[in-house]
C-alpha cells in the first residue's frame, strides 16, 4: 500500500492506495503515527482509493481514529468507498469513528 | 395469457407459499399489461406521427448522421408500411428488448436516435430519477467510468425531475426564476422533458440543441416525447420482470440457479484479484413443525423477514439466494475470515432478535449458522459450500449457533 502526505496549510492529508487488509495495515499506521507526531498538525485521511477493509484494517482505524481518543491526536476520516463504509456500517464501527463525505468536509470541520 | 405464461416460470416451492405467489402473479399481471399497453400506445402514437409527417412536407427527411451502430435500420432502409417504418422498427426493437444485455443502453440509443432522425436533435442526454427523486444519474456511462449522481434539487435537469414539468428554453411562461436556473447551468437546454412513471418522473431526457422548422418541431416534439416515454415504461418493465425471474418470491432474495451462476462468476472475479471470499449457510430449523401445526402464514412471514434481513445485513457486493426452503446462503466477497466472521455474527444476532419478537415462534424456530472461508488457497465454490453446511451441521450437534471452517491466516490484498 502506497500513502501519499499532502499538506494543506495546518492540516495533512494522508492518502492510502489499495485495500487495507492485514499485510498493509503496517504502512498507513506508520504514516498516521508520524503524522499525528510532527508538530502540532491536525490529520485527514482520505479514504476515497481503499475499495476494501479487512478486520486487521478496521481494527486499525479503531486504534487510531476512534473516538476514544482526544480530538487532536484523532484523524478524521472522509470519503469511505460504499465497499468500506458498508463494513464499518454492518459491523457497528461507523459511529466510533469521525468520519465525513469529503474531504473538504473534514478540511472545514478542522478549521472550526 | 402473457399474465399466465409467466405465472408457469414460478412455480410453487411447496403448498405455503401460495400467498406470496397470488402478489407476484398480481405484479407480474399488471406489468404483462403494462407491456401490453405499451405496444399498442407506439402503434397509435407511430401511426399519427407518420400520417403528420407525409402530410407536412416542410419537414425535413433528417438522416441519422453522426450515429453509430444504427439500431433502428428500418428507419433508414425499408419501404413505408401500413403502420409506417418507424412501428415497425420499434416494436422490432421491442421484440428483441429482452434479449439485449444492457436494456437501458439500448434505449439510451434508441432515444438518441429517434430524435436525432425527428426533431434533428444533438446533445442529448437521459437520466433516472432515483432515490425518491432525490437524484439523477446518467442512463448509461462510458465503459472506463461509474455514473455519476447529481442532485434532483439542483438546475434546471433538477427542476423537471422535481416538478415533472416540461422545460422549453424558448417558452417565456415558465418564468424569470427558471430562466434565472437555467442561466446558471454550465450545459444549455433547448429542451427538457420528464419521463412520467406511474408515481411521478422516473427519467430526464434532455436536448441542447434542436434544428428545424420551429413551428413542425413543435407539432412533432409532444409525439416523439410520448413515444419516448412508452419506450421507457416498456424498458422499466422489463427490468421489473427480470428481477422477479430472478428472484425467489417467498423471500426476495436470489433463486439457487441465479445465486449459482453469479457466485461463480463473484468468485472467478475475486480470485483473479487475490481477494478471499467466505461463505455463509444459515438454517432455519423448526419450519417443518410450523407446517404440520399448520401455522402456513407466520411460516411465510418468518421466511420473508430473514430473506429481508440477511439482504440488508451484507454489503451491496455480496450474494444472498434460497437454497431450500429453509436454506439461505451468502456469498461475502472482498473480506478475511475476522471481518466475514464479524459479520455473520452481527447477522445472527439481528435475525435472533426478530424472531425473539415473535413470540411464540422463538420456542419452535432456531437459526443455526456456518461459515468457511477460502483464505489464500483459492478453493471451487462447491468445495466452499459443502465445507460450510458440514459447519451447520456440528453446530446442531452441538447445539450451537455459529460453527466455523475458516483459515486463521489473513487478506492477502493486492500487491503494492
Amino acid at each position: 500500500m502506497k500513502v501519499h502526505c499532502q499538506p494543506h496549510g495546518k492540516v495533512t492529508v494522508l492518502v492510502p492506495h489499495g485495500p487495507l487488509v492485514t499485510d498493509e495495515v503496517v504502512y498507513l499506521r506508520c504514516s498516521i503515527e508520524e503524522a499525528v507526531a510532527s508538530a502540532a498538525k491536525r490529520v485527514v485521511i482520505d479514504m476515497a482509493d481503499v475499495p476494501y477493509l479487512d478486520s486487521a484494517g478496521i481494527e486499525l482505524l479503531l486504534e487510531t481514529c476512534g473516538l476514544q481518543l482526544s480530538t487532536a491526536q484523532r484523524p478524521k476520516l472522509a470519503a469511505f468507498s460504499e465497499t468500506c463504509r458498508e463494513a464499518l456500517e454492518l459491523t457497528d464501527v461507523l459511529p466510533r469513528l469521525e468520519a465525513f463525505d469529503s474531504v473538504d468536509s473534514a478540511l472545514r470541520s478542522c478549521q472550526r | 395469457m402473457l399474465a399466465c405464461d409467466l405465472a408457469l416460470l414460478f412455480p410453487l416451492a411447496d403448498g405455503a407459499n401460495a400467498t406470496p405467489l397470488l402478489a407476484s402473479e398480481g405484479r407480474i399481471l399488471l406489468i404483462g399489461l403494462t407491456v401490453a399497453g405499451v405496444a399498442l400506445l407506439i402503434g397509435t402514437v407511430s401511426l399519427w406521427l407518420n400520417r403528420r409527417r407525409s402530410a407536412d412536407t416542410t419537414f425535413p427527411q433528417l438522416e441519422p448522421h453522426g450515429v453509430q451502430h444504427p439500431i433502428l435500420p428500418a428507419l433508414q432502409h425499408e419501404e413505408s408500411t401500413t403502420l409506417g417504418p418507424i412501428t415497425t422498427a420499434i416494436q422490432r426493437w421491442l421484440d428483441e428488448l429482452s434479449e439485449a444485455r444492457d436494456i437501458w443502453g439500448t434505449l439510451d440509443l434508441l432515444i438518441r436516435q429517434v430524435l436525432a432522425q425527428q426533431l434533428n436533435a444533438r446533445h442529448v442526454r437521459c437520466y433516472h430519477v432515483r432515490s425518491g427523486h432525490d437524484t439523477i444519474e446518467p442512463l448509461t456511462s462510458s465503459p472506463n467510468t461509474t455514473p455519476t449522481e447529481s442532485s434532483a434539487r439542483a438546475g434546471v435537469l433538477g427542476h423537471v425531475a422535481t416538478t415533472g414539468r416540461e422545460y422549453l428554453a424558448d417558452d417565456p411562461s415558465h418564468g424569470e426564476l427558471v430562466d434565472d436556473l437555467a442561466a446558471r447551468c454550465r450545459e444549455h437546454w433547448a429542451w427538457v422533458w420528464p419521463v412520467i412513471g406511474t408515481d411521478g418522473p422516473i427519467g430526464v431526457i434532455a436536448v441542447g440543441e434542436s434544428t428545424g422548422p420551429a413551428d413542425t418541431i413543435a407539432t412533432h416534439r409532444a409525439a416523439v416525447a410520448q413515444l419516448l416515454t412508452f419506450c421507457w415504461r416498456h424498458v422499466l418493465a422489463t427490468e421489473q420482470l427480470q428481477l422477479v425471474r430472478r428472484t425467489d418470491h417467498a423471500s426476495g432474495v436470489l433463486t439457487r440457479h441465479e445465486f449459482f451462476t453469479l457466485a461463480e462468476s463473484a468468485l472467478n472475479d475475486s480470485y483473479a484479484a487475490n481477494e478471499p471470499v467466505v461463505v455463509a449457510v444459515l438454517v432455519l430449523e423448526g419450519l417443518r413443525g410450523l407446517d404440520d401445526d399448520g401455522r402456513w402464514r407466520e411460516r411465510d412471514g418468518l421466511v420473508e423477514q430473514v430473506g429481508r434481513l440477511i439482504a440488508a445485513r451484507v454489503r451491496s457486493d455480496d450474494l444472498v439466494g434460497r437454497f431450500a426452503d429453509d436454506r439461505f446462503v451468502v456469498l461475502l466477497r472482498r473480506l478475511d475470515s475476522g471481518l466475514g466472521r464479524l459479520i455473520a455474527e452481527k447477522m445472527l444476532i439481528a435475525i435472533n432478535e426478530t424472531i425473539g419478537e415473535l413470540g411464540e415462534l422463538r420456542e419452535v424456530v432456531r437459526l443455526r449458522l456456518g461459515l468457511s472461508g477460502s483464505g489464500l488457497r483459492q478453493p471451487a465454490f462447491t468445495e466452499l459450500l459443502e465445507r460450510a453446511f458440514d459447519a451447520v451441521e456440528r453446530a446442531r450437534t452441538a447445539n450451537v449457533s455459529l460453527e466455523c471452517d475458516l483459515p486463521t491466516h489473513g487478506t492477502p490484498g493486492q500487491q503494492s
